[in-house]
């Protein structure tokens, strides 16, 4: 008992270990146990106890001090090393420091998007439980067809029938909607319409009512605290009541905090879905596609494939399909921003720019690697005198990546300058608000500081290898001068100019492509054409209007739609007409559309004619279809055939030439028009060109007078494609192109700085060729062949791979622009230009310096 | 000459007064004795190993009895350049303390 009184606990001998000097470890080992045992004896091992772990903490300063006492003094020596050189050594370190912290900022640019953009609907806690369900048509011509959209009955069988469904709802979004409170009347607030157990799956947090019972009342809403205070201000908004469309009496039975940014979904007031289908609440039980969503909340650790399994089993007993085989899908919340389900989305723009950003930060680190083996030679000194004194190439190796660590960590300062100053161009150009608040997140922070000392590590790594073998007999005597031909530095140089000439061309490419998208034919006349999202009001006294619209002269002519043919969706496979073969499923397209719509859009009618007022069964039994529908039908005269769409019986009155009503992704499928003059919240506005801005006014007022709660402003059609439509080009043009022109930069300075060296090694090689007879020209050429020579090879290897990620930026498209050899070409010239002029400055200066002047020393 | 921190001055004095008694646990105490302060092990023992990377300080390891409870200990001794600067030192606090006295103060 008495011996083990007095041992100390395992902890504090472990952490002793860690902690004492390793040279004088026994002793003192030793001395803590004596004492620690006395303590023990005289006053009892709970006092002993105290006393040893206040004895550690104290200690702790002292030990670490003389423990790393030789480290600090040596790193004292080479953080001054480090200064000196940078001193020394004006333009390179300058080179170094411009290129590493350009590239560091870019990289820092594309974490801060990167890490913000994966971190998507996290704070819902059951996220890995919660996916969306989507359907796959397959079609017997063996297409098939993702669907997101999905079917009024699904969630409530899902809920009923499936074992691993905890829970299952639907959310679809609205905008334009009239909601009052007395005076205040407002249609620009986003609603989601959801079913009860919507809070139960997803975790917006009440801060006040009950989640559990928030929407099970079919005339009750749920507000945000923004919305909340718009309508209430200071008032206490609990049972209250919002009116919507002037029509319905909603009570608030709920108020949630904002919603988060990071949320896919995005809303200020949630109503319950039932209200769709006031004031009767009949749900239709049909199984045809709707622009809802549904969402599940599976048990936990349940087999996403087998579910997908049954739910295919389960509604394939429901719902008697005959015209295509549904299988079901689950694409997971977690995925939801990033990945779309049908491949591709945001992930692969973030993965290309961070590719890019790497590209550049690479590039940088070449320059780093390429300067500092090439004037290695002024090192050569230090390093023979170090490891004569006993400097292991350990020690050499770490002193060196120290350094280029060093230098990373100044420049990762500058970067973040740079970075800060870039910002507000970069928030503007993605609709983000990143401040340099962000760094103040851990992840921001530490993902920062690894791309620092990745960066240093990187730019650092051949260098010390390089410097840390020099044999000190060799370097002292004087043998070893620095490799003027090194095969690395060459290959180096190409990578580095491949990898510009790579992102040149296909940062062309893009420019090319994204004009071509906005400069091709439609099939419509997209200037001058003006799209208004009408709100409820508006949509209700359509036809006025439309007429106080025309009464500008300016403005030719106004319609309306269902949908924009910017993006056109929706399908329908309930198609039948006279000679389908009876087991063929096949899809259209389809839209509802206003009397005056062709002329509007200026699409052309080919065959039969336009939808009429004149008619007064075309708004019951008359399609339009495209050239595309035709051809699938194989009709021959297709005018007057009958056909049946969604079950109505009508008859072909029109062939409307090919357009595009979906974005240059797709190509041009079969199409239906009908006439619905009472529906669609889309008015698109045909203006002349003349007075635009007036014509504009015009159109605001008189949207302001129909509807005087702000409504969203007209936007030009092309404009709706740049914005919302071709944004990743847009945003992916405006990157690669200031990206590509930071690599440019960044292997243009490091090419300047290699010539600026080489020229000055050649200082009395050109001094006796001058001497001898050399021209200025010969000079010149002698200094540049080189470089030319580099540039080349890397033009003959970047362009089999740029050609390789042109495929693959063209492949999402469709219809795509021409790419020809010229642009390889060009691409390949600029680089060479720029290089030789980069080089070429040097030469000249070198060429043009007297020979007395280089050889007169020694 | 090198200008010593109070705690290094009383590390060496600790170890002349200890003659060959001087280690770690014993020079702790001693600077208790005079001064009333315990410093933790910790912070004597980074400016001991100063002052003995220094040279100011030789060690000899005394080779563990059943006395000691089988633990090598680790003994200090002031080297011939630890004695030069102690006498410095002393020379120089000499100077400094030179005719010093309290002045009569009024209350």
């Amino acid at each position: 008992m008495e011996k083990d009184k007095k041992k100390m606990p395992g902890l504090a001998l472990w952490l002793l270990r860690r902690i004492l000097p390793r040279q004088d470890y026994v002793y003192l080992n030793g001395n803590f146990k004596d004492m620690y045992a006395h303590r023990a004896y005289t006053k009892g091992s709970f006092r002993a106890r105290i006393w040893i772990w206040g004895e550690i903490i104290k200690s702790l300063p002292g030990f670490l001090y003389a423990s790393l006492y030789w480290r600090i003094t040596m790193f004292k020596n080479y953080f001054l090393m480090t200064l000196r050189n940078i001193r020394k050594h004006t333009l390179h370190s300058v080179i170094n420091i411009a290129g590493l912290s350009i590239g560091m900022a870019v990289c820092l640019l594309i974490f801060l998007w990167v890490q913000d953009e994966s971190g998507y609907d996290r704070f819902h806690a059951n996220k890995n439980e919660i996916a969306q369900v989507y359907s796959e048509m397959l079609y017997s011509s063996g297409d098939s067809q993702l669907v997101t959209s999905s079917y009024y009955p699904l969630a409530k069988i899902l809920k009923e029938e499936c074992p691993e469904v905890r829970e299952a709802i639907r959310y679809e979004s609205a905008s334009g909607l009239l909601l009052s409170h007395g005076e205040k009347q407002f249609t620009n607030d986003a609603v989601g319409l959801a079913d009860p157990g919507f809070f139960n799956v997803f975790s917006f947090s009440f801060t006040q009512g009950n989640p559990d019972s928030a929407l099970a009342e079919p005339y009750s809403i749920i507000l945000t605290e923004k919305m909340a205070k718009k309508y209430f201000g200071k008032e206490d908004p609990l049972g209250k009541t919002i009116t919507l469309l002037n029509d319905f009496d909603l009570f608030i039975t709920g108020v949630i905090q904002d919603v988060p940014k990071q949320s896919s979904f995005q809303f200020d007031c949630v109503m319950p879905y039932l209200l769709k289908f006031a004031p009767d609440f009949q749900e239709p039980e049909h199984w045809g596609g709707n622009p809802l969503n549904t969402y599940i909340l599976l048990h936990k650790d349940v087999n996403h494939f087998e579910v997908e399994k049954k739910i295919t089993g389960i509604v394939e007993k429901h719902a008697q399909w005959e015209t295509a085989k549904v299988t079901f899908h689950l694409h997971p919340l977690t995925k939801k921003h990033l990945y779309s389900p049908q491949g591709g989305g945001l992930i692969h723009t973030l993965l290309i720019f961070s590719a890019i950003a790497l590209f550049v930060l690479l590039i940088a680190c070449i320059n780093f690697t390429n300067l500092s083996t090439a004037k290695a030679a002024t090192r050569a000194k230090e390093v023979g005198v170090r490891k004569v004194i006993g400097a292991r190439k350990i020690d050499l190796i770490r002193q060196f990546i120290g350094e280029s660590l060093m230098i990373s960590l100044v420049t990762l300062l500058i970067a973040i300058a740079l970075m800060a100053t870039f910002l507000p161009a970069f928030n503007e150009l993605l609709g983000k608000q990143y401040s340099l608040r962000f760094l103040l997140k851990p992840v921001v922070f530490l993902g920062f500081l690894g791309i620092a000392l990745f960066t240093g590590a990187l730019a650092g790594a051949y260098p010390a290898l390089y410097l840390s073998t020099f044999q000190p007999g060799n370097i002292l005597k004087g043998l070893i001068r620095s490799r003027t031909k090194s095969s690395l530095r060459k290959i180096l140089v190409v990578v580095q100019y491949s990898l510009t000439i790579i992102m040149v061309i296909s940062t062309v490419v893009l420019f090319k492509q994204l004009g071509f998208m906005m400069s091709t034919d439609l099939g419509f006349d997209r200037e001058n054409l003006v799209a208004v999202r009408m709100s409820q009001r508006m949509q209700e006294s359509f036809e006025p209007f439309g007429n106080e619209l025309k009464a500008n002269p300016q403005v030719r002519s106004v319609t309306r739609s269902l949908q924009g043919p910017w993006h056109i969706g929706s399908t329908v496979s309930a198609v039948d007409w006279d000679g389908k073969p009876p087991d063929e499923n096949v899809i259209m397209h389809w839209d509802y559309v206003g009397y005056d719509y062709f002329a509007t859009f200026g699409m052309e009618i080919i065959k039969g004619r336009a939808f009429s007022r004149d008619y007064s069964t075309d708004q019951t039994e008359a399609f339009i279809v495209n050239e595309e529908a035709v051809k699938m039908m194989g009709m021959e005269s297709p005018v007057g055939k009958r056909l049946s769409v969604f079950r109505n019986e009508g008859r072909i009155i029109g062939v409307v030439k090919n357009f595009h009503f979906q974005p240059l992704y797709h190509a041009v499928k079969p199409f239906v028009f009908m006439l619905r003059p009472g529906s669609g919240s889309l008015a698109f506005v045909r203006i002349r060109p003349e007075n635009i801005s007036g014509t504009l006014d015009h159109i605001t007022n008189t949207m302001k007078q129909f509807d005087p709660g702000s409504p969203p402003s007209p936007i030009f059609f092309n404009d709706v494609l740049t914005n919302y439509i071709y944004t990743t080009e847009r945003q992916a043009r405006k990157i690669a192109g200031y990206f590509t022109l930071l690599a440019l930069l960044i292997s243009s300075l490091g090419l300047f700085g290699l010539a600026a060296f080489l020229a000055e090694q050649r200082t009395k090689e050109i001094g006796i060729r001058k001497v001898v007879g050399a021209s200025i020209k010969d000079v010149v050429f002698m200094l540049s062949r080189d470089f030319t020579k580099w540039v080349l090879v890397s033009n003959v290897i970047a362009w089999p791979a740029a050609y390789l990620v042109m495929r693959k930026i063209l492949e999402r498209y469709a219809y795509r622009t021409h790419v020809g050899m010229e642009i390889f070409v060009l691409s390949g010239l600029a680089a060479l230009f720029i290089a030789l002029l980069t080089v070429g400055y040097q030469a000249i200066k070198s060429a043009r310096a007297n020979p007395a002047d280089s050889l007169r020393y020694e | 000459m090198k200008v010593f921190t109070k705690k290094e001055e009383q590390i060496l004095l600790s170890i002349y007064h200890l003659k060959d008694k001087a280690y770690l646990i014993p020079i702790r105490e001693e600077i208790k004795k005079y001064t009333g302060k315990e410093y933790s092990v910790g912070t004597i023992y980074a400016p001991l190993n100063r002052l003995h990377v220094y040279g100011y300080l030789t060690t000899y390891i005394e080779k563990p009895d059943t006395a000691t409870g089988g633990k090598p200990i680790k003994y200090y001794r002031l080297t011939k350049s630890g004695y030069a600067a102690l006498a410095a030192l002393k020379k120089q606090n000499e100077m400094m303390w030179e005719g010093f006295k309290t002045p009569a103060f009024e209350d």
